[in-house]
């Protein structure tokens, strides 16, 4: 079982982000994310011709002065954001020395006390097969963000995940906010059913791919006998050289820009994380340079 | 195919533990990944491999193999045999003195051994090699010798003689080689020319090389004067040079002469150059050796010098007569030479001369009470015996008719000396004595088996001469070998160590060896010492180098030198000699022998080349594995 830890520092630094919703915010309750319906937050809008029975307080009585007609003040609407974070916690992320995890748990728990200071709910679900396990849900506040992130440890990483069949049955939401797939979306194609569903639910995706540093640049030579870590019957066993080295690199290419350019078409973001790179490399780096964070 | 280590075949047990290395090293390292997908993912973007990377393993394997089987081959050492390829030489060397004559610093018999190596080098493993070397004796300096390093390395230890070449020794050596093999290849390498050849191969390493000798040489002591003669041999077209005249061994020269040699007009006949050195003023009495050496030295070292030393210098020559009537010794010996004769009857000699030193005592009709322990001894007619004489007398014997003397049959070296020149078989005696010899003497003349001239040592060990009759009942005296008699018996009783002091290399010298001498040492002109038997009285040695011989001569303690020169032999003074003859009679025949192929070379050829292979083949492996 994988520990990770998160220090305050980067915590009190994260604070200081911002996510960019791009799709329309849509959340039930009131929040601190800006909606783009009118409703009842500080932030002037637009005015509107009063109508009979609007609510007097916010007739503009200078511009009534001015033009001697009355004009309701139209303010934006602020909801409360619902984040869903989705792990993969099949075998092969924690395979070896648990670097994949590692990432994913800081990942995971960055981002959501990222939505937890700005007033969001978030879940967080560990993807085991065909099951979603949610291992924190609805949660609100930084004290129950304390209280609960912990529980980010007991996920066990075993099996395999099937990150469609997992996510599409279960309640997404819809234009609420993001929803996060950490990954190292090592498979064909059980993430792009995912994809397609949750952006038709107008949720933001981001899809991080977390690789272990050893995957994107391999070290083993010889004739090897590889074994899958999920799966004992698939195996891969060759004498490693140079030139199966290019070949594997060209085929980390392939897979790397095949989900970039899948969630490229379907508006998502895609991000790789490798397991070796720091948390403030990511959020305040890359996720910034992405647009995802400000 | 043989092999000459055929248990070495054992080796080839490290082609199976090859193998199974192989087989061990060729499991896989098992390990279990994260995921396989990128890896067999992997195997679609696999561009064309080198097919060498996957072969690596097996090709090394293969030329690892291939090691370990030409390793075993290396160390069993395989023979190819080649049926009839080998041959069978045989070379005869001419190892006589003119071989050394050099040319840009290298020898005659070095272009020779050259060519032979040659020849030897390119011959056929197999081939049987034999080597002739021909000085005034042919030597054969190995027989049918196979190894050709054996045969190269026994060649390099031929080296030049000083003296002639023998080759009717030599072809007949070579004869019988071929006789025993008719295949046999005759090479003959000399510096001659031969106006018949037959089944010889002649080599002939000389070269157009000029010579100047000097061969002969002329002292003449007068008056205080020292006049000097010789001869100088030129093989050049025509040169002038100089010859400087030593002294007594002084460094520096007392004279020169410059003399121009003629133009030659035929080779290879030298042209003969008389030369005459002025007048040399000399205040000693006597000297002891005068040395002419040529200037400007040439291509043949060794007769670019001539020494004559004087034999007379040491020579002791006084003489003591003991008789009444001393006529017919005085006169002999006085005609003889230079000898310094004192005559005195009996009384004067027990009066004043008992107690002196003489080289040579003799007693004519008159015996003393005791031999002279201090010279050669003649006893003439002694009617007495003489202690330690040697001898003893028995009686007197008187002829009813004269006898003649009859001449020794004796062979020995003494008595063909004492002989030499003398029969007086046609004189007569009508009376002489009988005597008991006690030591060894040697007889001369005997009448009816009575020795009456003998020759020997007397119990001190000096030389003796006993004539058994008085000369005056003989007609001894009056016949013509009288004096060549007297004359030899005076040179056994002065024995001159050495009878002359000019000698031909090849020449046999005699070295007499005095009375009571403890040692005598003869010293070569390259070192080589050798001790002479004092038993002998006549030693005889050999001369086979070229320059001064120092014959060093111990009596009582006391070292006398003696010097003779051996020159070289006029033949071997030629650039270039003919000679008549060199054949080998007989059919040739076809019949050669199986040659050997020793592959070794292509063997360690071919496991560099593999190894090399096998060294690419594994950093190729390594690169790629990087």
């Amino acid at each position: 079982m994988s520990k990770f830890t998160i220090n305050e520092e980067l915590l009190s630094e994260i604070e200081s982000l911002q996510s960019i919703l791009k799709n329309n915010v849509a959340g039930m309750f009131g929040g601190n994310r800006q909606s783009k319906s009118f409703g009842s937050s500080c932030e002037f809008a637009d005015y509107r011709d009063y109508l009979p029975g609007d609510d007097i307080n916010r007739i503009d009585w200078n511009a009534y002065a001015r033009f001697d007609k009355l004009y309701e003040k139209l303010y934006y609407d602020e909801r409360q954001m619902h984040t869903r974070i989705y792990i993969d916690a099949s075998r092969s992320m924690c395979h070896g020395n648990e670097e994949k995890a590692n990432q994913a748990l800081r990942l995971a728990a960055c981002l959501a006390y990222l939505s937890v200071c700005e007033m969001e709910k978030v879940s967080i679900y560990a993807i085991h097969g065909t099951e979603l396990e949610e291992v924190i849900g609805g949660m609100v506040g930084k004290e129950s963000y304390l209280g609960c992130i912990s529980k980010l440890n007991e996920i066990e990483f075993v099996g395999d995940s099937h990150i469609s069949e997992a996510i599409i049955p279960s309640s997404v939401g819809r234009g609420d906010g993001f929803s996060i797939i950490i990954s190292d979306f090592l498979t064909d194609d059980n993430y792009e059913g995912a994809i397609d569903h949750l952006a038709s639910k107008k949720k933001d995706v981001i899809c991080i791919q977390v690789l272990a540093s050893d995957e994107i640049n391999p070290q083993i030579r010889g004739k090897m006998h590889l074994f899958d870590s999920e799966d004992a019957t698939k195996a891969y066993r060759k004498k490693i050289d140079n030139d199966i080295i290019k070949a594997y690199k060209s085929a980390l290419k392939f897979v790397i820009e095949r989900i970039k350019d899948y969630c490229e078409a379907r508006g998502a973001y895609y991000l790789l994380a490798p397991g070796n790179a720091t948390i403030g490399d990511i959020l305040f780096g890359k996720m910034v340079d992405m647009g995802v964070l400000k | 195919m043989s092999f000459m280590y055929p248990l070495c075949l054992l080796a080839l047990l490290g082609v199976p533990v090859v193998i199974l290395i192989y087989i061990l090293k060729r499991h896989y390292t098992e390990q279990t990944v994260n995921s396989t997908y990128i890896w067999t993912l992997s195997e679609k973007f696999l561009k064309r491999r080198n097919p060498l990377s996957g072969l690596t393993g097996i090709i090394s394997l293969i030329l690892q193999i291939l090691m370990i089987v030409l390793i075993t081959f290396a160390l069993i050492h395989p023979i190819i045999k080649l049926n009839d390829q080998a041959e069978r030489y045989c070379f005869v060397v001419d190892a006589s003195a003119s071989m050394n004559m050099e040319t840009d610093g290298e020898t005659r018999l070095d272009r020779g051994k050259k060519e032979i190596e040659k020849i030897i080098s390119s011959s056929t493993k197999g081939s049987e090699y034999s080597l002739v070397y021909v000085s005034d004796e042919a030597t054969t300096a190995f027989e049918r010798v196979t190894s050709k390093e054996n045969a190269l390395e026994l060649l390099d230890e031929v080296k030049p003689s000083y003296s002639g070449s023998n080759y009717i020794d030599a072809s007949s050596v070579a004869q019988e080689l071929f006789n025993q093999t008719p295949s046999i290849n005759v090479y003959l390498i000399t510096d001659k020319t031969f106006v018949h050849r037959q089944n010889v191969t002649i080599i002939n390493v000389a070269k157009d090389e000029g010579n100047v000798g000097m061969t002969s040489l002329e002292v003449l002591l007068e008056d205080g004067i020292i006049k000097v003669k010789g001869i100088l041999n030129s093989y050049k077209k025509q040169s002038t040079v100089n010859v400087d005249i030593y002294v007594d061994e002084v460094e520096s020269p007392v004279a020169s002469t410059t003399v121009v040699t003629p133009p030659l007009k035929e080779m290879p006949a030298g042209m003969d150059t008389p030369f005459e050195v002025p007048p040399i003023p000399f205040e000693k009495e006597t000297y002891t050796s005068v040395r002419a050496v040529i200037r400007e030295a040439d291509s043949l070292l060794e007769d670019n010098e001539y020494i004559v030393y004087n034999k007379e210098s040491n020579k002791q020559s006084s003489i003591i007569i003991i008789s009444e009537t001393p006529f017919f010794l005085e006169a002999a010996i006085h005609s003889i030479g230079d000898y310094s004769i004192t005559a005195v009857s009996p009384e004067e000699y027990e009066a004043k001369y008992k107690d002196s030193a003489f080289g040579l005592y003799i007693f004519d009709s008159y015996t003393p009470d005791t031999t002279p322990n201090n010279g050669a001894v003649w006893m003439l007619n002694a009617s007495e015996s003489a202690k330690n004489s040697g001898f003893s007398y028995r009686s007197k014997v008187l002829l009813k008719e004269p006898a003649n003397l009859e001449r020794s049959t004796d062979s020995s070296t003494l008595a063909r000396k004492l002989l030499n020149g003398v029969d007086l078989t046609d004189t007569y005696l009508i009376e002489y004595l009988r005597y008991s010899t006690y030591t060894s003497y040697t007889t001369l003349f005997s009448v009816a088996g009575t020795p009456l001239v003998m020759a020997g040592e007397n119990a001190y060990g000096n030389r003796s001469v006993v004539f058994a009759f008085d000369l005056h009942n003989s007609n001894i005296p009056m016949s013509g070998d009288y004096v060549t008699l007297i004359d030899n018996l005076l040179a056994y009783s002065f024995p001159s160590v050495l009878e002359k002091t000019g000698y031909f290399v090849g020449d046999m010298v005699t070295v007499n060896t005095v009375a009571n001498c403890e040692s005598v040492k003869v010293v070569s002109p390259l070192g080589d010492t050798k001790y002479l038997d004092t038993a002998q009285t006549l030693n005889e040695v050999y001369l086979n180098q070229i320059g001064t011989y120092t014959v060093n001569v111990t009596v009582g303690g006391v070292s006398s030198e003696y010097k003779l020169f051996s020159e070289a032999q006029l033949t071997e003074r030629t650039p270039i000699s003919v000679e008549q003859n060199f054949s080998i009679y007989g059919t040739p025949s076809n019949d050669r022998i199986d040659g050997e192929y020793d592959p070794m070379i292509i063997i360690f050829i071919l496991l560099i080349v593999i190894f090399a292979a096998d060294w690419m083949v594994y950093m190729y492996e390594k690169r790629q594995l990087r």
